[in-house]
């Protein structure tokens, strides 16, 4: 605070206040006077009109004068009205556009080559997605999550791997063509590989062998054209009423305009096929898929002694058939082999050794519990960390009625919380 | 009883003395040196180290002739992140696929902790410290001991006598040591199957966290399995963004910032190709005979 008052402004020459009446013993300059009289920082004061607006309404003679609010801060009648008229310009600008935009809609809804959804099923969402970061959206990952363990599973995923690959290369077909989808049905039970004098060959066990090119259709991901299966789509001569109606849905003519060209050519195999397109795909195939459930019954050690012994002596040394192998293995099983071990990996049988062992465990308690001869001990069990005195009387079942007593009585359960009480 | 005990005695010691068959009682030898005498001691060789027995073994790796049992070893390319094998490689066993020693990876990461050294450690000395160089008191008369300086090691507050100064803690290795190591870790690295080799322009869509997260974990990458050190020949934005995030997994360098620790340090080593090459190029000072400047 000054003791010397200066006044800030030069209209505060203006006394609007009653000024203060010092004694005569004190000397108080004008501005001094003028600070010490009593104000008031109330809003009363507020609610009542400013010098000027009541000069105004003097001079006008009314309590509402005309002209501008602020005439000394805002923009003149001038200025204001422009703005006004260039907002209604803006607002006439964007019903015009919205009108259009609508009318474009009706104009491409009066031409429907498809009949608009009642409901949101199967509609592509646009927009906004559920989960952005879900993982599923994030990563395709080539290899599958579930790596295959059991040991004969593993032995028939490696024959099939080797026959296919094999099929591949005597169709002539670049094994690069091998696709990265999810490896469907399971085509090679019936084949298997012999060794002849020109080099590996593929052997067709009976009837139930499927053909060589549906052999590499399935490999490469593409529906081949069937000779041998029934040809459902074929129309008959006196079609039964389920006949028609599948025939009608499989043809590509459109019932509702039956003159207009298919826009879509829904038969024509896309690099990647969406779902739906990949059940109609399914639907025009002749393979069954639930001939797979008949073959369940057949257990693996049956079907890898049918394969005979042969196909483990060929050679994989040539490193295209033993890479193509390799990542059709990895397709199938999800297991991955370290590159220190391609080189000693020479034939199909040191592959499957290399595949089959399971990885040495990390941890001690792994280790132990592998070993047969300790785990049978009856005296002896094992454990993965250290054993407490809690350990001990939860073992003989003392442990509740300890915990239960120690919470009613408002005492601490275990030693961290009375550390925590001291501070 | 006396003659018992005498009895018992006197069999445990010819029990003691009972030696096994071929083997002269030494009481019984003449003690006279022998005229001839064979200086090694006579054994048979183990049947079946005679026959692992690779002499080629015996020259050292310096050696720029040696040989090692392949000349050439696979490696498989993947494409990051799906690791997707897109093909074979073949590299030189001389980088990839050299004998573990130890004792150079030792000498080399004890090198590159020497030359991280900061050597900041600093003390002043009496003559150093703040301070009159007045004596503190009469040499003689005052019952107490005689003191010179107050900055005297001695005393309260003095300099320190021999403490540490500042000093680059450097020290030197040949530079084909170095490079040994370096391929050697590499060496190790690939024989244990730690050594992933991914196709260049290895990056991830989004600069996120939880994107490295989903790759570790599917891949089995992550901190249960002891983190990945990923490295690139050249700035990866969204990578090392991601990993900011997602440290706890992993880590993510540049080749030119990799040491033989690092290396050595993580899980497993994720690397791009064009930067595996660049590392191997630079660091093999021992295989290659030196450019001469004319």
């Amino acid at each position: 605070m000054r003791r010397i008052a200066r006044l800030d402004r030069s209209i505060d020459l203006l006394r609007t206040r009653a000024t203060v009446q010092a004694p005569s013993s004190t000397y108080l300059c004008t501005a001094c006077k003028h600070r010490a009289s009593p104000f008031s920082t109330s809003s009363a004061r507020d609610a009542k009109a400013s010098l000027t607006e009541k000069l105004r309404r003097k001079i006008w003679g009314t309590d509402s004068p005309p002209g501008l609010e602020d005439p000394y801060g805002g923009k003149s009648v001038f200025d204001q009205t422009k703005k006004r008229e260039w907002e209604e310009q803006i607002e006439e600008q964007k019903a015009a556009r919205k009108l259009q935009s609508q009318e474009a809609k009706v104009n491409s809804l009066s031409k429907p080559k498809y009949t608009p959804a009642t409901t949101w099923d199967g509609l592509e969402t646009l927009g906004y997605v559920e989960d952005r970061w879900a993982a599923d959206h994030l990563y395709t990952p080539f290899v599958p999550m579930e790596v295959k363990t059991d040991s004969e599973e593993i032995t028939a995923a490696l024959h099939r791997a080797m026959v296919e690959i094999f099929a591949l290369r005597e169709a002539g077909v670049p094994l690069e063509s091998v696709s990265s989808k999810m490896p469907g049905r399971d085509l090679t039970l019936d084949v298997t590989l012999d060794q002849s004098p020109s080099g590996p060959v593929l052997k067709f066990m009976g009837d139930a062998a499927p053909p060589l090119q549906d052999l590499v259709g399935s490999v490469t991901g593409q529906a081949q054209v069937q000779s041998k299966a029934v040809d459902e789509t074929a129309e008959h001569e006196v079609p039964t009423e389920s006949e028609e109606d599948v025939a009608a849905d499989r043809s590509t003519v459109d019932p509702l305009h039956p003159d207009a060209e298919p826009a879509v050519e829904e038969s024509f195999e896309k690099e990647n096929p969406t779902e739906s397109e990949e059940d109609v795909d399914a639907d025009r195939t002749s393979e069954d898929p639930l001939h797979q459930a008949n073959l369940v019954d057949v257990t693996y050690e049956e079907l890898i002694a049918s394969w005979g012994p042969e196909w483990l002596q060929v050679s994989l040394e040539n490193p295209e058939i033993k890479f193509a192998v390799l990542k059709r293995m990895m397709q199938l099983t999800g297991i991955r082999i370290p590159d220190a071990h391609l080189n000693s990996s020479k034939t199909a049988s040191a592959l499957l050794k290399l595949l089959i062992i399971p990885p040495k465990p990390r941890k001690l308690v792994d280790a132990l519990s592998q070993k047969e001869d300790l785990v049978t001990l009856p005296n002896v069990s094992i454990y993965a960390r250290r054993i407490t005195p809690v350990d001990k009387e939860r073992s003989l079942g003392r442990w509740k009625v300890i915990e239960k007593e120690l919470e009613e009585r408002g005492l601490p359960v275990t030693g961290h919380e009375a550390k925590r009480a001291y501070i | 009883m006396a003659s018992k005990s005498l009895q018992s005695f006197s069999r445990s010691l010819r029990a003691i003395r009972a030696l096994p068959l071929g083997v002269k009682d030494p009481l019984a030898q003449c003690l006279a040196p022998r005229l001839s005498r064979s200086m090694a001691t006579e054994t048979t060789m183990p049947s079946n180290l005679t026959q692992e027995f690779n002499p080629s073994f015996l020259e050292t790796a310096a050696d720029p002739i040696y040989s090692l049992p392949e000349p050439t070893i696979l490696t498989t390319i993947y494409k990051f992140p799906t690791m997707e094998p897109l093909r074979f490689e073949s590299y030189d066993s001389k980088h990839l696929h050299l004998p573990l020693r130890r004792d150079i990876l030792h000498r080399a990461v004890i090198f590159e902790g020497d030359a991280t050294r900061q050597g900041t450690a600093s003390t002043k000395t009496r003559y150093e410290v703040h301070g009159s160089h007045r004596k503190v008191r009469r040499q003689k008369g005052t019952g107490k001991a005689r003191l010179g300086t107050a900055q005297s090691p001695m005393l309260k507050g003095g300099g320190k006598s021999f403490g540490p100064h500042p000093r680059d803690f450097a020290t030197g290795l040949p530079r084909k040591m170095y490079d040994l190591a370096w391929r050697t870790a590499l060496s190790w690295r690939y024989r244990r199957g730690e050594l992933i080799i991914c196709e260049d322009g290895m990056d991830i869509e989004f600069p996120k966290g939880r994107f490295i997260k989903r790759i570790f974990s599917h891949n089995h990458w992550g901190q249960e399995d002891g983190r990945t050190l990923v490295i690139t020949n050249s700035a990866r934005e969204n990578l090392s963004t991601a990993f900011e995030t997602a440290g706890e997994h992993g880590r993510f360098q540049m080749a030119h910032e990799v040491d033989v620790k690092d290396l050595l340090e993580l899980g497993r080593v994720v690397i791009e190709k064009g930067a595996l090459e660049q590392l191997l190029s630079e660091h093999q000072s021992d295989l290659v005979p030196k450019i001469r400047s004319v």
